[in-house]
């Protein structure tokens, strides 16, 4: 029967012509920033052993469903982020010397679809990690190459927002919530649901202080400025310390010259997986959701045995190009070869050597037997976005076609390739 | 400066909403409301409205084609988006509870496996797994869900309860409350950011008319 011959399977999508082309030009740009930063490229597999992700604890990881068993019944599974393998790279292969080590990659990841519908399921994750420092210096790095990355691909309104996970974790030690309690209000103060915050406070015993901080929660983000108004709100030691760490944080995004870019959300509290520290998220108008996560794993190495200090992001680089499609309202520029060589068979050697002269000017020259007839290879080109053909027939004479203006150039293969026949 | 797009329910909450954002000095005629349009653009403050199906209304704001939008709580339960919700509107005010026969009353533990019709099998789910820790069957239906307990589709419902009359004329019963139900104002997670100065004061506005009220 194999009526399902004809589709892709939910979440999986054919990339295709201008669309295909851009992004593997936005791709390899990213490659460029990276390698300017002193980065590293990195290659790990698309099937791990599920056990790895297992460790991360983190639940999108563990909810992926594309699960294989191997032949000793071992369940593999597709890669659903690459920090993780990153992270067993660095704590399983490298020496003392390559630390801090500094990767990039550009890849696949596969995961259920985040939202309800509507999400890739295989999608592209073009990011940088730097796995052995806890400096301030190297969030500050990551999130300027974020910016940079935003930039590469071509966007210029967004937005990238900082967090600290420190800093609702600590509340929650102060106010004396259990796991349970403090996964519900996670939850609630991630959607901004400040009623629902309230509720949940009611009856509790807890300092006032800490009170109007989780009251308030939902409610501090902005711009820098707000770090002030925060550091009036409390007294506490842990607090204030994370409170110094972001306002260092954000003199060394000033002084990488970011700060227009920059916003702060105390409430920003989404998924916290295995993110221990500053964490942030890129967006942009046009994208309904985050185009780029990234942040501080410090306890993520220790699961692969060498606890060290770690940061990084990435950017999922289908996302950002749409949300840049739609944000500039135009449909990616379509690839094409810049001429057509069309030839007579007996004229084929005479074909070939136009076709590797003109190349070897850089033009991308595409060659087709002409099988077909003049009017049927306008038609091919003109749809294909190529601008010149040139017919070699068997004495040598040429045709050239210039699609743009319409006229027909007549010469020979002498004169095309100069001295070079 | 770009549109403020606000997704809103058709019908009673969608004028209850209009009336409130227009004392928060958001203006929109009336008239245009109840003509057959979908979308209703005001160019001079720069704000664009359009009306949705109810429970369609979560999605386009997820998506980021609306950047606020009014639902209620039961929508909200039950599609589970990535969302700021950030006001409770108060009007559309109701229960979601479980109810069935009376006497039933104070024996549904008793029963096990039991069968639960519902428009929001989520809704069920979550209540009678996480918060009961109980396995049950889920019955999904569009409509008239009360009418399953008395022809043996199922033992009980989970349904949105206002007044109880619908219950009572058959012989229903509330046998246990799940939480209170209203509209709530939800706002794209990224236009919140990108458009954090308009929204804010929207919200602003809004929460002191409803302080007010």
């Amino acid at each position: 029967m194999n009526k399902w011959k004809f589709y892709n399977p939910g979440g999986m999508q054919d990339i295709l012509k201008g669309n295909c082309y851009n992004k593997r030009e936005a791709e390899e740009k990213l490659r460029r920033l990276y390698l300017s930063n002193g980065f590293m490229e990195i290659e790990t597999p698309v099937i791990e052993f599920y056990d790895v992700f297992a460790a991360s604890g983190s639940e999108t990881a563990m909810n992926s469903p594309f699960k294989m068993i191997d032949e000793k019944g071992r369940i593999l599974t597709l890669r659903p982020d690459m920090t993780i393998p990153a992270a067993r790279v660095a704590s399983t292969k490298l020496k003392s010397n390559d630390l801090p080590a500094k990767f990039f990659y550009s890849g696949k990841c596969f995961r259920t679809a985040e939202y309800n519908g509507g999400q890739m399921r295989e999608f592209t994750q073009s990011g940088a990690e730097i796995i052995g420092s806890g400096s301030l210096f190297y969030d500050g790095l990551m999130i300027s190459t974020a910016v940079d990355a935003m930039k590469t691909i071509g966007l210029d309104e967004f937005t990238i927002e900082l967090g600290q996970v420190d800093f609702f974790r600590r509340l929650m030690d102060l106010a004396a919530f259990n796991e349970e309690d403090s996964e519900k209000i996670r939850l609630l103060i991630d959607s901004k649901d400040f009623f629902g915050v309230e509720e949940m406070l009611v009856g509790r015993d807890m300092n006032s202080e800490v009170r109007a901080l989780i009251l308030n929660l939902p409610n501090l983000y902005g711009e820098k400025e707000m770090l002030q108004e925060v550091r009036g709100m409390t007294t506490d030691s842990k607090l204030l310390n994370v409170l110094d760490q972001l306002s260092e944080l954000l003199e060394i995004l000033d002084d990488f010259g970011v700060s227009e870019f920059i916003s702060v959300d105390f409430g920003m509290v989404s998924r916290l997986d295995y993110y221990t520290g500053i964490i942030f998220r890129g967006m942009t108008y046009g994208m309904g959701f985050p185009i780029l996560g990234g942040g501080r794993y410090d306890t993520l190495c220790g699961k692969f045995g060498k606890p060290m200090p770690a940061t990084g992001f990435s950017l999922g680089v289908d996302r950002a190009l749409t949300a840049l499609y739609r944000n500039k309202g135009k449909i990616p520029e379509e690839y094409s070869a810049d001429s057509i060589i069309c030839f007579e068979a007996s004229a084929r050697k005479d074909a070939m050597m136009v076709a590797g002269a003109l190349r070897g000017q850089g033009l991308n020259i595409e060659m087709s037997p002409l099988e077909k007839n003049v009017e049927d290879i306008k038609k091919h080109a003109t749809a294909k976005g190529i601008k010149g053909i040139i017919i070699v027939t068997d004495n040598g004479a040429i045709n050239i076609l210039d699609l743009k203006s319409g006229t027909t150039e007549k010469t020979d293969i002498k004169s095309l390739i100069g001295g070079a026949s | 400066m770009k549109y403020l797009t606000i997704a809103l329910p058709k019908g009673r909450l969608a004028e209850l909403t209009l009336e409130l954002l227009q004392k928060a000095g958001i203006q929109c005629k009336s008239t245009e409301l109840k003509s057959r349009k979908l979308i209703i653009e005001d160019n001079e403050n720069l704000v664009r409205f359009f009306m949705a199906k109810p429970s369609d209304v979560p999605v386009y704001v997820e998506y980021g084609v609306a950047d606020l939008g009014v639902v209620g709580k039961d929508t909200l339960m039950e599609e589970s988006r990535e969302l700021y919700e950030v006001l409770n509107l108060g009007f559309g005010a109701c229960r979601m509870a479980v109810a069935g026969p009376a006497e039933l009353m104070g024996k549904l533990d008793d029963i096990p496996d039991k069968r639960v019709a519902t428009k929001y099998p989520k809704v069920a789910r979550d209540y009678f797994e996480l918060v009961k820790k109980e396995s049950i069957e889920v019955i999904k239906l569009n409509g008239s869900v009360e009418l399953a307990p008395l022809v043996g589709l199922s033992e009980v419902i989970v349904d949105i309860v206002e007044s109880g009359r619908t219950l009572k004329e058959n012989n229903l019963v509330v046998l246990e409350e799940i939480c209170d139900i209203s509209a709530r104002l939800v706002v794209n997670k990224v236009s919140m950011k990108m458009k954090n100065d308009r929204i804010r004061e929207l919200i602003s506005g809004m929460r002191k008319e409803l302080d007010n009220a």
